[in-house]
């Protein structure tokens, strides 16, 4: 199986699309005519030094990002099994699943540059080796609350996103430890909620446009999951101020048969993230964060609360299939959970469980950016 | 706090100043530089699959051994001075321009996030490559004595050029080993110090001719932004206005005028020049360029001798004291 993944912001570069352009002239006069300006030139001049700027950048990837896949499918003559694209690729892999035509996607993506734009009194910055609970637990610790977590790109990479002067001020907090922060070029608090007043207006836009049946399956930002073909004006447009949840888009896919990963466009930002993703998972549950594995606190927790175990006995010879189907028969998303493994405080499932790897049995926990096996999780009741 | 009277200089050694165990010290006590060397290490791992960090902090090797495998010297030398800069800017020391030396100049462009760490350490690991395939070995020798020399008497010096103007007395030439162990010999005769670089070929000099073509007329190997620090080339002996393909080729090709770009610098304004190589060479050509300078200061971080902890604590007392 394969999935097609495109990316977003951050991959853009002057010389990108280099010798895509004159194998597909109407597209290129199309997106010239919607844009007033040459995305050739843009894209491999950049005279104006304008490819960093949002509402440049946006449409710049979107078209090197599509004609890219129609180079792919000419040469392949065949279609990926997935799609998914982070923030911006997601309008490649909509487009991808056929979900609205070149044209229509470009004067999407133009709209949302030019809306992500307006909003400048934001920043943005990647935080290295620390979880989605240990950055919470640091902004809340140090009142930054107009700072919010944007993107899940890796288990151990979190980009921040919020007021300009409180992601200013959090790069003391953020580089204590084994904590690494790296500030982005962004002009604007992108997937946060400063981006909330934007996306109501690029709702209204949104509406304005036939949606068509997907064609193949997409991969959601806002979820990690598929898109449902009712929820695409929800999900399209709640992607603007929620963040993206890469980590589980890939997680996803991976829990699928022998997944390739193939990244369609310009550079191999994205590979590098499913490469660090995949191998973080080798160990089920693997965080930056130290793991005791003490199983007392959970013993004197079973004796005191009244815990129900999943049969023993069953979990000896059960197939992983044949866990996950136990699990969510009896368990419902919002289940809370305790694990033996760690001292994991407040676990709640958020997700049904799901086979990784074709082997291991797993479910998503709010707040930990990871899933644990069900091996390790007494459920509470 | 750190005094704003002068502004602040990172300076960045280029090959030639790496060594076994450079920053080990550090790297066994000072969380912060094990954090950032550790991030650094896992990029250069995924190109080369070969950890830094374990093949620089080996027992195997020791001072005495030439590390000189440009494959692996080049991300070293970038990630040294690249997690050496970051601990100074964390502990608020924060330069207001970068100097860089040779390929030291492409450790200042990551400082001025001109590019990112992961573009300047693949850079580093593709030009080296290059190097390899394309370039015949050849070698360079450092000589301490007054450039002039080398008009006066050029028939000891023939077969080699000038790759790089130093201090007062002290300068560099590219030649084939052959040509430079006679000057050597030479040398010593006359009683003119002198001592081969780790560096297996014959930068800034006609040397590396034979990479030019395929390296002028490739797609750029960086896309550069314009730095958030102001960047001096040792190169242009003027400031770094864009990072385009011929520029990265004079940064290797060109001698290095190091000499004239510290003078220039020093001549207009007193500043505290921070050696941020590993080998505090840049430092001790300061030492002597700056004599007729001196309303500027110069520091070192780390060094061959080991005792990087005693360095980087002194130079973080001075700035607390300043």
């Amino acid at each position: 199986m394969q999935v097609y993944i495109f990316p977003g912001q951050g991959s853009q570069a002057r010389g990108m699309g280099k010798g895509l352009f004159e194998q597909f002239p109407d597209l290129v006069r199309s997106a010239n005519k919607i844009l007033g300006y040459s995305i050739e030139e843009l894209c491999l001049e950049d005279p104006q030094q304008q490819l960093g700027q949002t509402q440049f950048t946006q449409p710049a990837l979107y078209v090197v990002n599509a004609l890219s896949y129609y180079k792919k499918i000419a040469e392949t003559n065949q279609k990926p099994d997935f799609v998914a694209g982070h923030s911006l690729g997601e309008f490649n892999a909509l487009l991808a699943s056929e979900c609205f035509s070149f044209s229509s996607g470009l004067k999407l993506v133009k709209k949302r540059g030019e809306l992500m734009r307006e909003a400048d009194n934001g920043a943005m910055a990647a935080i290295i080796n620390l979880s989605e609970h240990e950055i919470r637990d640091l902004l809340q610790q140090h009142n930054l609350h107009n700072i919010d977590l944007a993107n899940f790109n890796t288990m151990s990479q979190i980009v921040i996103s919020g007021d300009k002067d409180e992601v200013a001020k959090s790069q003391e907090v953020f580089q204590k430890g084994n904590a690494l922060f790296f500030p982005l070029n962004t002009s604007g608090a992108f997937h946060s909620r400063f981006m909330s007043p934007l996306k109501r207006k690029f709702l209204n836009y949104l509406k304005k446009f036939n949606l068509q049946k997907l064609q193949i399956p997409v991969i959601a930002n806002v979820t990690g999951t598929p898109y449902k073909q009712e929820k695409i004006l929800e999900y399209l447009s709640n992607q603007m101020d929620s963040p993206v949840r890469w980590t589980e888009t890939v997680q996803y896919l991976l829990a699928q048969k022998e997944m390739e990963f193939v990244e369609i466009g310009h550079g191999d930002v994205l590979s590098k993230l499913v490469k660090k993703i995949k191998r973080d998972f080798e160990n089920c549950n693997d965080f930056p964060a130290d793991k005791k594995k003490s199983t007392e606190a959970t013993e004197s927790f079973v004796q005191s609360e009244s815990v129900s175990r999943v049969e023993a006995a069953d979990s000896v010879e059960l197939t992983a299939d044949q866990k996950v189907a136990n699990w969510n028969q009896q368990y419902p998303i919002g289940t809370k959970v305790v694990s033996t493994l760690s001292d994991y405080s407040d676990l709640i499932t958020r997700t049904e469980a799901i086979v990784l790897f074709g082997h291991r049995a797993v479910v998503y926990m709010e707040g930990y950016n990871g899933y644990f096996c069900l091996d390790e999780l007494i459920p509470k009741t | 706090m750190i005094s704003k009277r002068k502004p602040i200089v990172f300076m960045f050694s280029g090959q030639g100043s790496q060594y076994y165990g450079m920053g080990k010290e550090l790297y066994n006590s000072n969380s912060r530089f094990r954090t950032w060397m550790d991030y650094c290490d896992e990029i250069i791992a995924e190109e080369i699959s070969i950890s830094i960090i374990q093949h620089l902090f080996s027992d195997e090797f020791g001072i005495a051994d030439s590390f000189d495998d440009i494959t692996l010297t080049n991300p070293a030398l970038v990630a040294i001075e690249y997690c050496l800069a970051k601990i100074l800017i964390e502990e608020g020391i924060k330069p207001g321009c970068l100097v860089g030396y040779s390929l030291g100049e492409l450790s200042a462009a990551v400082i001025a996030d001109a590019v990112s760490i992961e573009q300047g350490l693949s850079y580093s690991i593709r030009l080296a490559r290059h190097i390899k395939k394309y370039v015949q070995q050849a070698g360079m020798l450092s000589v301490i004595s007054d450039p002039d020399i080398y008009q006066r008497q050029p028939d000891l010096f023939s077969g080699t050029t000038i790759a790089g103007y130093n201090f007062h007395s002290g300068f560099v030439v590219s030649g084939s080993n052959s040509d430079l162990q006679k000057l050597k010999n030479r040398l010593q005769r006359l009683g003119i110090a002198s001592h081969e670089l780790a560096v297996k070929y014959g930068f800034h000099s006609a040397a590396i001719d034979g990479f030019r073509e395929r390296f002028l007329t490739s797609e750029p190997w960086l896309v550069a932004q314009p730095g958030k620090i102001k960047m001096m080339s040792a190169c242009t002996v003027d400031e770094v206005t864009e990072i385009t393909q011929p520029y990265l080729w004079r940064i290797i090709r060109e001698p290095v005028q190091f000499q004239q770009l510290i003078e220039c610098m020093a001549g207009k304004s007193d500043y505290y020049f921070i050696d941020v190589g590993p080998s505090a060479t840049l430092a001790t050509f300061l030492k002597y360029i700056l004599r007729d300078y001196p309303g500027s200061t110069t520091f070192e971080t780390i060094n061959p001798f080991g005792h990087d902890l005693k360095a980087i604590n002194r130079l973080l007392q001075s700035f607390t004291a300043i």
